[in-house]
């Protein structure tokens, strides 16, 4: 079962700072299905357009 | 999207917890084709085979795309008869953003997954019915009208 977990609201010992600060963006396919097998999650896929 | 909703710490968190992030240059093949996308931003939540659920276009600012996301997820469990998954997202959704652009979708999917659950009609009346009662006007609140007679 894959278990949502809302951002921290409050200092839960990480210092008052978010666990990550940037999104780590997977930029192949192929990577991100692995991962989402393995860590039991779902893709956000953003087609973006740079500017 | 860059400049406001993706550094956002609670968006940052949300996703580092909850999705795989992917990102996409518009016009890249196969995959621009493969998802027939015609616009940025667009916003797809897949499941770990790679299968469509949920879509947006447009801008979201950081507080409707956690929700949008919630939906997303959401949707993956109901697509696949996970009922009570998604449910306890939706329940996520609603309570946490209950305002949110999101939310009448939300509140119709409930009432379905809630019926899916148990055959009991009773929740797509009381979807209908809330749904009337917050966005008369709502293109959900159109979409669950035939519920009214249940």
């Amino acid at each position: 079962m894959i278990e949502v977990s809302f951002p921290e609201t409050e200092d839960q010992g990480t210092g008052g700072m978010a666990m990550e600060d940037t999104i780590k963006w997977e930029t192949e396919m192929a990577a991100a299905l692995d991962r989402a097998r393995t860590e039991n999650k779902n893709i956000l896929l953003d087609f973006f357009n740079p500017g | 999207m860059d400049a406001v909703t993706y550094p956002d710490d609670s968006v940052v968190s949300f996703i580092d917890e909850n999705m795989i992030p992917l990102r996409v240059k518009f016009g890249v093949k196969p995959l621009t084709d493969d998802f027939n996308v015609k616009w940025t931003p667009t916003l797809i939540t897949l499941d770990a085979e790679g299968v469509e659920h949920h879509r947006t276009v447009g801008f979201f600012a950081p507080e409707e795309l956690i929700p949008s996301m919630l939906l997303g997820i959401a949707k993956v469990f109901f697509d696949t008869d996970r009922f009570d998954d998604a449910l306890m997202n939706l329940e996520k959704l609603l309570k946490g953003y209950p305002e949110g652009d999101s939310a009448p979708e939300a509140i119709y999917l409930r009432g379905v997954s809630l019926y899916k659950n148990t055959d009991d009609p009773k929740p797509l009346k009381e979807a209908y019915e809330k749904l009337r009662d917050k966005y008369p006007a709502g293109e959900w609140t159109r979409r669950a009208y035939p519920y009214r007679l249940l």
